[in-house]
């Protein structure tokens, strides 16, 4: 196994009142060491489930339903799917060989321990190290993400700095102990521009020295597109789409990902009077659909689409896409090979 | 006044009383601390900087939800003062007057589920301004619920159902019908589409845009997204700690910032190009506290191009070329980057 | 509807309110079905331990016990429900007023409820019905403005919570007059905690109106009460401890169930706790599916 991550056929529900909810529906994920590969998506296509699930932070009333997620761990390959949610095995894997920053800091940090306090305790959990050597440690990682004087910041408290300043120690907490897997959810959203610039930036910096990899979750394609190498997409808990980044931006393959390329404004003030839009909003997730999830939607539906689920299928060389469209061309180049 | 403006603001103020220690009179936080702006009938004006740069605030003092601590909010009036139109000062108006007043001004939220209240059913939210101001019989109200919903882009079926069973993109139609209802003749949308996915974001503005051509609306757009408002905005007024650092149309502040926050903004936004190669600005630091903003000009300790000028007067909103205006000291010298039409 | 739905499913819940509802069935139809006329005395059978004529026995007047405690109960339901709506009915436009106006009147109220709050609940019933007298009105308006705090500070910190919402603005921004918003958007919106709160509530009412009875300064004998009960029972716990049985169950039994049907009330009614009973059910479902 090459892949640091391998993720198959996972699938995982949520009971709701209205009945189960489908929110990862049978995805295949593999992350590559030291790729960044970022997940985008609307609300509730996934994203967030998938990365939970990895972290094993799916709580009732969701369960993973089925599929297993390997990971490449230090003291082998492990199927994350099957460890149980609070036992040691996990516990030993989160927070030290995969970590996650959150999308809102204030929320993830306790606001009652001080920041050094909450970068020390990854290291001394997993780390056999004195307490003087973890200190020196977590300043460094402090000063690594650009936080000025960290030797005074290790003694304050998560409202003593601004959002910016939070994310940042955020992202001090997550690399401490060297993860081979960082997942980031969503980590600039609640940030205003200015200071998710100064993130993304720092995020850009610290992958030249961090050998890990990244997956990245965000529904900003700006973000995905100044951060990323791989994307998927997602839709309704299932991928449609995944491709190199530059592939993904330039030939879009499936409707919807080329639906929502289209309906970001220009800031260059280019394109048309009107936005280009996707007709209609996404199904609800307990609803059951016939064939591709996205077939109400897509401007291109044959019928074939209503009556089967594509699968995610090479198409050109690493860009592959779930769309009956494409299965045409996917067909003659299996033939070929 | 000129005969096309629609509403002029002057001078407008909004400082919180902060509360410190029983023995200490607290600083206030000056949310708004000095905004002129003008409004032509017709136009959409956008008012953007990040949290805390007292754009929504501006916002809600116009329509007086919070009543500003100082200035002139100059309206052209058609429901105060019979036919004819009626220049008042918002800021001034009595409570039956205001009530009045209610008919013209409307306002659109961000939040498409805290605003919409979850015991009501679409057609009493939707009715609810019609009701309050008891303009039509409990009938005509039914049949102008159903009117407006199909106006968003619904259905009348919708009308009796509630809140929780629509989606954001839905709700936030419901929300666009409600401040509809009284129609209107000048809209402010706080942050309309933040709230919502990218796709279901451009079917709300394209809706935004063709209910502006059809009723001739007026918008003040909220938003710090800079796409959109290039995409739906005749012009821009950045805002940054109470204050409006530049103003011009959309085209001249986008493409020839004035202001070097501008440009900081500008190129701090994620274009959706992995090709795309710009120089990006990187600002130092963070928003000031807006309750002890820095002497002189306030974006100084974060502008690369500082002087010692700028430490110590504050620069006032001038001309910087055909319809812009900026509040630099050193507009003349600096040549800065916006965002090219390549 | 959909709260009740919710209630209807958590069983323990369903089971204590029935049980409440059976108490106020009781109270309404006691005339009719006490078996004996509660006021009759006969001295001769006075002091009976329980038999198949008095299930509870008879008091030294020879009075049925059974036949009492279910007048009691018609007594202590009249009293709590009596009480509990002056406190609503004054507390809920108090706090819901002040709690969307704020400023002056808001501070002034919370510190005159503060004020009442140092006190314990009974002493301030005790001052009250010494200044009315002991009468079952006094415990009304005793146990009423003792518990008025309470159901202001419930009002007031829901009202403030709704004051908030982008739909209260929406409403200021369409010309709504504040009654308007309190009437149409407020107290819509809290009428639900207001319920919950006014059940867990009842407990108290019930303890406060049996402690006053009890210690003399309620109802006044003949009419039984509760806690009028025990207080002549005690005299009597040697030679005859069966009369305090019919009482200290009614008693307990009322107060169980009130505080049970209020806590799963509560539950069915905060979003946060939704699922919380699939939560439990769901992963052992699966676990099963898993390993059959």
């Amino acid at each position: 196994m090459k892949d640091l991550l391998d993720i198959r056929d996972l699938r995982v529900n949520f009971m709701t009142e209205a009945g189960i909810a489908r929110a990862v529906d049978g995805i295949d994920v593999s992350i590559a060491p030291g790729q960044t590969l970022a997940i985008v998506g609307e609300s509730g296509c996934g994203k967030s489930v998938t990365s939970r699930a990895i972290m094993g932070l799916i709580q009732p009333p969701g369960w993973i339903e089925g599929g297993e997620i390997w990971f490449a761990a230090r003291q082998g390959p492990t199927d994350l799917a099957q460890l149980p949610p609070n036992g040691r095995q996990i516990n030993a894997i989160r927070g030290s060989e995969i970590t996650m920053i959150f999308q809102e800091p204030m929320t993830a940090l306790n606001p009652v321990l001080k920041i050094g306090a909450q970068i020390m305790e990854p290291l001394l959990l997993h780390e056999k190290i004195s307490k003087s050597e973890a200190k020196e440690r977590a300043i460094a990682s402090l000063a690594a993400v650009g936080i000025s004087s960290p030797g005074q910041r290790f003694d304050e408290y998560p409202h003593n700095l601004s959002g910016g300043m939070r994310q940042r120690a955020m992202i001090a907490m997550a690399l401490v102990c060297n993860p081979s897997l960082l997942i980031a959810d969503e980590p600039t959203t609640a940030l205003d521009v200015t200071i998710q610039a100064q993130v993304l930036d720092l995020m850009k910096d610290l992958r030249r020295d961090f050998s890990g990899a990244i997956m990245f979750i965000t529904h900003d394609l700006g973000v995905v597109a100044t951060m990323a190498d791989h994307v998927m997409v997602m839709y309704r808990g299932k991928v449609v789409e995944r491709a190199a980044v530059r592939d993904l931006y330039r030939h879009p393959l499936h409707p919807y990902t080329q639906g929502l390329l289209r309906s970001v404004p220009s800031i260059a003030g280019r394109g048309a009077k009107r936005l280009a839009t996707i007709e209609g909003s996404v199904p609800r997730p307990t609803e059951r659909i016939r064939g591709c999830a996205f077939a109400p939607r897509c401007p291109h539906a044959m019928p074939v689409c209503k009556q089967d689920t594509p699968a995610l299928a090479p198409v050109q060389q690493d860009h592959r896409a779930a769309c009956f469209l494409h299965h045409a061309v996917a067909e003659e180049q299996a033939h070929a090979a | 006044m000129q005969p096309d403006v629609l509403l002029q603001v002057t001078g407008l103020r909004k400082h919180f009383p902060t509360r410190s220690g029983l023995f200490h009179t607290g600083s206030a936080v000056k949310a708004v601390d000095g905004v002129d702006l003008t409004i032509k009938a017709g136009e959409t004006i956008s008012l953007v900087g990040e949290s805390g740069c007292g754009k929504s605030t501006t916002g809600r003092s116009i329509l007086r939800l919070i009543e500003p601590s100082e200035g002139e909010i100059l309206f052209r009036s058609r429901a105060i003062g019979g036919s004819s139109e009626t220049l008042v000062n918002v800021a001034t108006l009595s409570s039956s007057q205001m009530k009045l007043l209610r008919r013209e001004m409307q306002i659109i939220f961000q939040d498409p589920y805290s605003s919409l209240d979850p015991r009501m059913n679409v057609a009493d939210i939707v009715g609810e301004p019609l009701r309050i101001q008891g303009v039509l019989t409990r009938a005509e109200r039914r049949d102008r619920v159903i009117h407006l919903l199909e106006a968003v882009g619904l259905g009348g079926d919708h009308a009796k159902r509630f809140p929780h069973e629509f989606s954001g993109g839905q709700r936030q139609r419901i929300g666009i019908a409600r401040a509809l209802a009284l129609t209107p003749r000048f809209i402010v949308a706080d942050e309309p589409v933040s709230a919502l996915d990218v796709s279901i974001q451009a079917q709300v503005v394209n809706l935004l845009q063709d209910l502006q051509a059809e009723m001739g609306l007026t918008y003040l757009f909220i938003a710090h997204d800079l796409s959109v408002v290039r995409h739906i905005s005749n012009r821009v007024a950045v805002m940054y700690l109470g204050r409006i650092v530049e103003i011009g149309s959309s085209k001249a502040v986008f493409s020839r910032p004035q202001h070097p926050y501008t440009e900081a903004l500008l190129s701090a936004v994620p274009i959706p190009d992995p090709d795309s190669a710009r120089a990006r600005i990187r600002l130092h630091g963070d928003v000031p506290n807006p309750s002890a903003p820095p002497p002189g000009c306030p974006f100084h300790p974060r502008c690369s191009y500082a002087t010692a000028q700028c430490r110590e007067q504050v620069p006032a909103l001038r001309d910087a070329g055909p319809d812009q205006q900026a509040s630099c000291h050193r507009i003349e010298e600096l040549t800065l980057a916006g965002i090219n039409d390549h | 509807m959909e709260i009740l739905r919710r209630y209807a499913c958590d069983r323990v819940g369903l089971f204590f309110g029935i049980i409440l509802l059976g108490f106020y069935a009781v109270a309404i139809t006691a005339q009719w079905i006490t078996p004996v006329d509660p006021f009759e005395t006969n001295l001769s059978e006075g002091l009976q331990p329980p038999s198949a004529a008095h299930w509870f026995g008879t008091d030294q007047f020879g009075r049925d016990t059974f036949s009492r405690v279910i007048l009691a109960t018609q007594v202590t339901a009249k009293i709590t429900t009596v009480s509990l709506l002056f406190s609503l009915l004054i507390g809920v436009p108090i706090g819901m007023m002040v709690g969307y106006l704020g400023g002056i009147a808001d501070a002034v109220v919370m510190r005159l409820t503060d004020m009442l709050l140092i006190f314990p609940t009974i002493m301030i019933a005790i001052i009250i019905v010494v200044v009315v007298g002991p009468s079952q009105n006094g415990v009304i308006i005793a146990l009423g403005l003792s518990q008025l705090p309470n159901f202001i500070r419930i009002a007031r910190s829901a009202a403030l919570s709704v004051r908030r919402e982008l739909y209260v603005e929406a409403a200021v921004a369409a010309g709504a007059s504040w009654p308007d918003i309190l009437l149409r958007h407020i107290l819509h919106n809290i009428s639900g905690p207001i319920i919950v709160k006014s059940t867990l509530a009842l407990p108290g009412f019930v303890i406060g109106a049996s402690s006053l009875s009890y210690l003399g300064l309620g109802v006044q004998p003949p009419t039984p009460e509760w806690g009028q009960m025990l207080h002549e029972a005690k005299d009597f716990l040697t030679n005859a401890p069966y009369l305090i049985v019919g009482p200290a169950i009614a008693l307990s039994l009322f107060v169980l169930a009130a505080n049970m049907a209020g806590d799963s009330l509560n539950e069915s009614l905060d979003p946060k706790l939704k699922g919380r009973r699939i939560k439990r059910i769901v992963p052992r479902l699966t676990g099963r599916i898993a390993t059959s």
